[in-house]
């Protein structure tokens, strides 16, 4: 029996994964930070403290999104204009060689189905295993989803970076 | 660069975890989120904490599994059991009434032999007096009765032939007549009483 979700773990669940939770309510929510918010009061809420938090609190925030994009009745036509409300859903950063608003385009032009993979498995940690299970599919399902959006970025992104950063690894 | 023979829009291995770490590099946006009011509702929530998830419910006692189970099956007995006695008893009052069946009760047989001359009036109404409570009845009257009861219990045929002198009817139209008229036989000793029950009643 697991003890409920104390202060002190709620403060470091924030901390480690609130900016990858609103990234994931991102691709559904307008107020990602309202969705994430919510999924962190009912997981103090809970009696005995989920098995996989993690995968827990993703499962919450997409819930969350899903139902709020469907409540305002405009979740399509928001998929096309949250990066207009929104900008960059990164921040630029001197680690990577990836332009942050480029790299925000070419994930809102995967399909919710192939996006959700690729931030969950990304951005998220999860296990091919967690995210079958958070999206409802199964693993060799979402093995082929992230494959194929991981491919559809590298053609949005080009392929210099790649080229020089595998010649370099060689 | 792509290897050869691999499909435009395929990836190796290595391109594949090339580019899953240069997107790893990049960090996403500040989270918006209030950490010190998610704090504050979260201790609000914790007060009120809701059920386990089913996964982690505890499992149910033998009671609460079987209770409707047990409830259901009992009332479907005492339905079963009900229906059959309501059937039961619409075909038992649907059946014929049986026939009335007839006692035989004990009673003293009468030798059948000719039936005994009528007594005299006087003995008559002594013999019936002896058991019945002592009544003033006339020889008459007697006589009256004693043919009654032998018309009853043996026939009209068993009653003895009028005497010859009382071949003529009577008429009468009134029970005082007919009274009268008795009166008289009696001390003559014989009466015949003939007359319609019209007029009998009239009166």
């Amino acid at each position: 029996m697991n003890p409920p979700v104390g202060p002190e773990q709620l403060t470091s669940l924030l901390e480690a994964y609130g900016a990858a939770l609103e990234l994931f309510a991102a691709q559904w929510s307008d107020n990602p930070d309202d969705c994430v918010q919510e999924a962190f009061i009912e997981l103090a809420r809970q009696a005995q403290s989920p098995d996989r938090v993690v995968a827990w609190l993703y499962r919450v925030v997409r819930n969350r999104a899903i139902s709020h994009a469907r409540s305002a009745g405009r979740r399509r036509k928001y998929e096309s204009a949250v990066a207009e409300q929104n900008g960059s859903w990164f921040e630029s950063s001197p680690g990577s060689s990836l332009d942050a608003a480029a790299a925000t385009q070419a994930l809102q032009e995967l399909s919710p189905q192939h996006r959700e993979v690729i931030v969950a498995r990304i951005w998220g940690g999860l296990s091919f295993e967690q995210i079958a299970e958070l999206v409802g599919s199964s693993v060799s399902t979402a093995h082929r989803r992230y494959g194929e959006g991981l491919a559809h970025l590298r053609e949005r992104l080009g392929l210099a970076w790649l080229v020089k950063d595998s010649s370099r690894a060689k | 660069m792509a290897s050869e023979g691999q499909q435009p829009g395929e990836m190796n291995a290595q391109e594949s975890r090339a580019l899953e770490r240069e997107l790893r590099a990049l960090v996403p946006r500040n989270p918006r989120i209030d950490v010190a009011k998610v704090m504050y509702l979260a201790g609000q929530a914790s007060l009120s904490p809701v059920p386990p998830l089913a996964p982690i419910a505890p499992t149910p006692t033998w009671n609460s599994q079987w209770l409707w189970p047990a409830a259901t099956a009992v009332s479907s007995v005492l339905a079963a059991w009900l229906a059959v006695l309501l059937v039961l008893s619409h075909n038992k009052d649907s059946l014929p009434a049986p026939e009335p069946r007839t006692v035989a009760q004990p009673h003293h047989a009468t030798p059948k032999t000719d039936p005994p001359p009528p007594l005299p009036a006087a003995e008559q109404a002594v013999a019936s007096s002896a058991s019945a409570p002592p009544v003033n009845i006339s020889a008459a009257d007697a006589h009256y009765l004693n043919a009654r009861k032998t018309a009853i219990q043996q026939g009209v045929e068993a009653l003895p032939e009028p005497p010859p002198n009382s071949s003529q009817p009577v008429e009468v139209s009134s029970y005082r007549e007919l009274k009268a008229r008795s009166f008289k036989r009696e001390l003559g000793g014989h009466r015949t009483i003939t007359g319609s029950w019209t007029s009998w009643f009239d009166h």
